[in-house]
């Protein structure tokens, strides 16, 4: 199945993108889609390696498996205030 | 640096309207401004600009309020973050805490932008002098 990780902030500009995607099995991982990530996407790795997930705009652990609707962020070094 | 102290007579001028459901039981208001600085790493500023999460961005900036204000049980906590370009000089975030002591207000405020600007959505963006068209 495809995809598609959201970006924001520095890692979009590291990538020139506000999204990249993935084609992966049924029901990945979030932590199967940060190592494709860092592999497919060199520039992304900064921002996996402190980076957090967000499924459907909450916080969701790499343990947790995602589906085709559901909506995927990378949150990495936010710097609001 | 500048320091002042002055003895005045009579009431200080309040900080904020305390027209409040609480204001009986108010004994300390603290307001927070974070204020775009005139430069970063030495080099002169035009704005921040900020990117936020939307949705998410909200629903964290309300989620990490509320359980501040619940954890210092303080009688009110709001709120506001800019979205977007914010010149220098200008606030780019204000908190306004009310609590019956000030203990429950200053631990509230440092928690509170501790944990923001650890786990809120939102990414800043600085905007030199130097890149702005002339």
């Amino acid at each position: 199945m495809r995809v598609r990780v959201l970006l924001f902030g520095p890692a979009a500009r590291a990538v020139g993108a506000t999204s990249v995607e993935l084609n992966v099995e049924a029901l990945p991982t979030l932590a199967l889609i940060r190592s494709r990530l860092s592999v497919e996407s060199p520039a992304l790795e900064p921002f996996l390696t402190a980076g957090r997930f967000a499924v459907n705009q909450r916080y969701a652990s790499d343990e947790t498996e995602v589906a085709a609707r559901d909506e995927i962020a990378l949150i990495a070094m936010v710097s609001g205030g | 640096m500048i320091v002042e102290a002055t003895i005045i007579d009579g009431p200080v001028q309040p900080l904020a309207a305390l027209d409040v459901p609480h204001r009986d039981e108010v004994g300390a208001a603290l307001v927070f401004d974070g204020i775009v600085r005139r430069t970063e790493n030495g080099r002169p500023l035009v704005a921040l600009d900020y990117e936020a999460y939307d949705g998410m961005a909200q629903r964290e900036l309300l989620a990490v309020a509320a359980s501040v204000a619940a954890t210092h049980r303080v009688l009110s906590f709001r709120v506001w973050h800019s979205r977007g370009r914010v010149p220098v000089g200008a606030a780019s975030l204000r908190v306004e805490i009310h609590s019956r002591h000030r203990k429950e207000s200053l631990a509230a405020m440092d928690q509170f932008i501790d944990r923001l600007k650890r786990d809120v959505p939102i990414w800043k963006r600085a905007i030199f002098a130097a890149d702005e068209p002339t």
